[in-house]
């Protein structure tokens, strides 16, 4: 690896770009016809959406939006007979508007974002004032609407769809990406009676402001979460591709995830009005909806993946200083040409690795050609290329997110014609549906690679970088698939360190993986929810809780060991570094290569704790992933 | 005029999807449209012929309106959006759509099943809830969470 100073955001162009082949300008810039012809690069400012899944579209001209300013309109069919003007009686308060939109709006305005970074002040304020309906679409005003009806949402999911963000676009002549958000409407799915209603503010207060005056079927949705991930859309971010799987109590998952996690929520009373705006109390009760709890109470607080997008995306002076960069390529071995090639749409991710337990973690895809790359750069790709920005200086693991083998299907194309593909998160089919967060990657980053269609010679599982030597057939126990078994890589502010290149395992068989299997409690109330990433236990299930944990994928009669700890940090144990501690139980595998743990665990002590099994093989220790318990109370 | 549409979802339970889609339907894509809205976005009507209602009754086509397509200088584009590429068979669950005469596809991309043939030419289902499972399964499992329902 090597590292070189970055450059400035600023490129100037001399040679050809690609042709655009989306002939669209409007929000009066020059109305523009690129399609089919070259053009000479002479636009100084773009980029490429490298770190936003949702495929090459990130506007980056600076005077997108500057001061997002929004009218919260109520599209409700029913007039509002006490504020002329306001056709929803949900809004009764106005002037006043929902806590959770105010305090979204103060997250995104203040100085430093979250608190969390000193050096990313976000030079956008978002403004939000009551107003009276206007109609979702694009007329040089920017909504927040509470929609009722198929009008809006028929099109865009119907009842599964929490919210949508419409950002309309700028292009210019020389480049093939958009360079600028002219205007965003944000439309929230308020047909809360067969879908998700809205609450307000902490719902651990019983003081909700509540957009429904009926129970919904599927759950409760927190607006401020929500209002926070379109925010996002509306700064010209992207869905994150980033995993979760050191998300305990989902509360590391970055906002701009793109599925809304779900945490258990105990009946409360709040608030809501009726027809005539008058408070009425309201029991909200999540365990009472399908999905058994709110959504979206984690996209309240950006995490590090948020925060290096926008800090990428609104540069404040000196930015570039105070970050580093790690850049690379992905490649795969494919038996048809007997060779590595370089693959794009995988995603990598950076993991701060002196501080696992804060969960820093910072995605991309690789795209064919860098951040901010020149017209050189676009008229000369370099497949499978990757680069993660935004990078505090410190140590970090780098690993190449597991492909999903199930998108592998015959049909799965990466061309955008047929099924897409999938990366990201493991998925089976045995996942619990509502814990089945597959990353559906949008046209234009889907997985590609130079030989050809899908489907790839096998899927493959989270690999880590482990350093110069990398090979696509390291075996299915040598290769790192764990921090553990990676090699650390130092990033300085302001340099990128380059040659971080991987080959992924060709044709191994995933090593021992732990999964999380039953769960019984022998009371009433369900068994929480149980994911392989972890479980979430009710606090009213009762004083104990019987969880059994199995291991697949070891040696026949390999002897193993059940690991616990109540904060994962990585400790160095005999010469290896662990992120769990604590020796629970040592069992044999079987015949096929599974164990079984079962272990009958108090309430009062499930709580963020994390399991893992250790190992040893050819005189190395070697663990298994990591899953999670946590409580609903948290 | 360029528009993107980011659209937030929920996985849902397949149970959930066939409680709330108010048809399931196998079908085939005969034919597409797009318009422009007064709003600039685009729309496309997609012909469905249809081969099976697994839940609800329709006659033989049902028309589908989503968000997305290209007509002139107009493009939107859908975050999450289904394929429905001409001739392709699916599996659809259909919610209201923007307009009364037409359907919506529920949960996009996740209520869309793609029906292609296996390697030993058996007809086989794959999506959310669904890799390579034998149609006719698949639909036994649906048919059995109708049932269900009604009881």
């Amino acid at each position: 690896m090597n590292t070189h100073k970055q450059s400035s955001s600023i490129v100037q162009c001399a040679m050809f770009c690609v042709a655009l082949v989306v002939p669209i300008v409007a929000g009066g810039l020059e109305h523009v016809r690129t399609q089919g012809h070259p053009q000479g690069c002479s636009s100084a400012d773009y980029e490429r959406a490298e770190y936003w899944g949702g495929g090459p579209y990130i506007p980056s001209h600076m005077n997108a939006l500057p001061s997002p300013a929004f009218e919260v309109v109520h599209a409700s069919s029913a007039p509002n007979p006490f504020i002329p003007g306001f056709p929803s009686p949900n809004l009764c308060g106005a002037p006043s508007l929902p806590a959770g939109i105010t305090n979204a709006a103060a997250a995104f305005n203040s100085a430093s974002l979250s608190g969390l970074d000193a050096f990313i002040p976000l030079n956008r304020q978002f403004t939000f004032a009551p107003a009276p309906m206007r109609a979702f679409g694009q007329d040089d005003i920017n909504i927040l609407t509470f929609h009722e009806g198929p009008l809006i949402f028929g099109g865009a999911g119907g009842q599964a769809t929490l919210a949508v963000t419409s950002a309309y676009l700028d292009f210019n002549a020389y480049v093939p990406e958009p360079t600028r958000i002219y205007e965003a409407d944000i439309a929230f799915n308020a047909s809360s009676i067969t879908g998700y209603s809205f609450v307000d503010a902490d719902p651990l207060i019983p003081a909700n402001y509540n957009f429904s005056l009926q129970a919904p079927v599927l759950g409760f949705a927190d607006l401020q979460g929500v209002l926070m991930h379109e925010m996002g859309h509306v700064l010209g971010l992207g869905h994150s591709v980033i995993d979760g799987q050191s998300a305990a109590n989902n509360s590391h998952f970055p906002t701009m995830f793109p599925v809304a996690q779900v945490l258990p929520f105990p009946a409360q009373v709040g608030i809501t009005r009726d027809q005539f705006c008058q408070a009425q109390t309201y029991q909200l009760d999540g365990a009472a909806t399908l999905d058994g709890g709110i959504l979206g109470i984690s996209a309240r607080t950006l995490e590090r993946d948020d925060l290096s997008a926008i800090g990428e995306l609104w540069q404040p002076p000196n930015y570039l200083m105070y970050y580093g960069a790690i850049e690379g390529t992905v490649r795969e071995w494919v038996p048809t040409w007997g060779m590595n090639l370089p693959i794009n749409g995988v995603v990598v991710v950076a993991v701060k690795a002196d501080n696992p337990a804060e969960a820093i973690r910072v995605q991309t895809l690789t795209y064919s050609y860098p951040h901010n790359a020149s017209c050189d750069q676009f008229a000369n790709p370099v497949l499978g290329r990757y680069q993660i920005r935004g990078l505090t200086p410190g140590s970090y693991y780098v690993y190449v997110q597991s492909v999903d083998q199930d998108s592998r299907g015959t049909t799965c194309n990466p061309g955008g014609v047929g099924p897409p593909c999938y990366a990201g998160y493991y998925s089976k089919p045995s996942d619990p549906p509502n814990w089945v967060d597959r990353l559906q990657l949008g046209q234009g980053s889907m997985l590609t690679n130079t030989a050809g269609p899908f489907p790839l010679p096998t899927p493959y599982p989270t690999e880590y970088y482990s350093g110069l030597g990398e090979s696509s057939l390291e075996g299915s126990q040598f290769f790192a698939t764990h921090a553990q078994a990676g090699v650390a890589i130092t990033v300085d502010a302001g340099t990128t360190t380059s040659g971080i290149d991987f080959v992924l395992e060709y044709n191994s068989t995933t090593a021992p993986t732990l999964d999380m299997l039953t769960v019984q409690t022998g009371t009433a109330g369900g068994p929480g929810y149980a994911s392989p990433r972890g479980l979430a236990i009710y606090p009213h299930l009762g004083s104990q809780v019987s969880v059994g944990f199995t291991v697949r994928g070891l040696k026949a009669n390999q002897q193993c060991t059940l690991l616990s700890g109540t904060a994962r940090t990585l400790t160095l144990i005999d010469g290896q570094l662990r992120e769990v501690a604590n020796a629970l139980s040592t069992t044999s595998a079987d015949a096929t290569g599974t164990a079984v743990f079962q272990l009958m665990l108090p309430y009062g002590n499930l709580e963020n704790t994390f399991y893992q099994v250790g190992y040893r093989y050819n005189g190395k220790n070697m663990f298994t992933n990591v899953v999670n318990v946590w409580s609903s109370t948290q | 005029m360029c528009a993107r549409l980011y659209v937030n979802i929920r996985h849902l339970s397949l149970e959930t999807y066939v409680t709330l889609s108010t048809e399931i339907v196998l079908g085939t894509v005969r034919w597409q449209l797009a318009s422009v809205l007064p709003s600039g976005l685009v729309v496309t009507d997609y012909g469905i012929s249809i081969q099976e209602c697994l839940k609800g009754s329709l006659n033989d086509e049902v028309v589908l309106r989503l968000y997305g397509g290209v007509v002139d200088q107009y493009q939107t584009v859908v975050d999450r959006a289904a394929h429905l590429g001409l001739n392709s068979e699916l599996v659809l669950f259909l919610c209201p759509g923007t307009e009364p005469s037409k359907r919506g596809i529920l949960g996009l991309a996740d209520g869309a099943y793609q029906v292609v043939a296996s390697p030993t030419g058996e007809r086989v289902v794959s999506g959310l809830h669904a890799f390579g499972v034998p149609l006719p399964v698949f639909a036994s499992d649906i048919g059995s969470i109708v049932r269900k329902e009604r009881k």
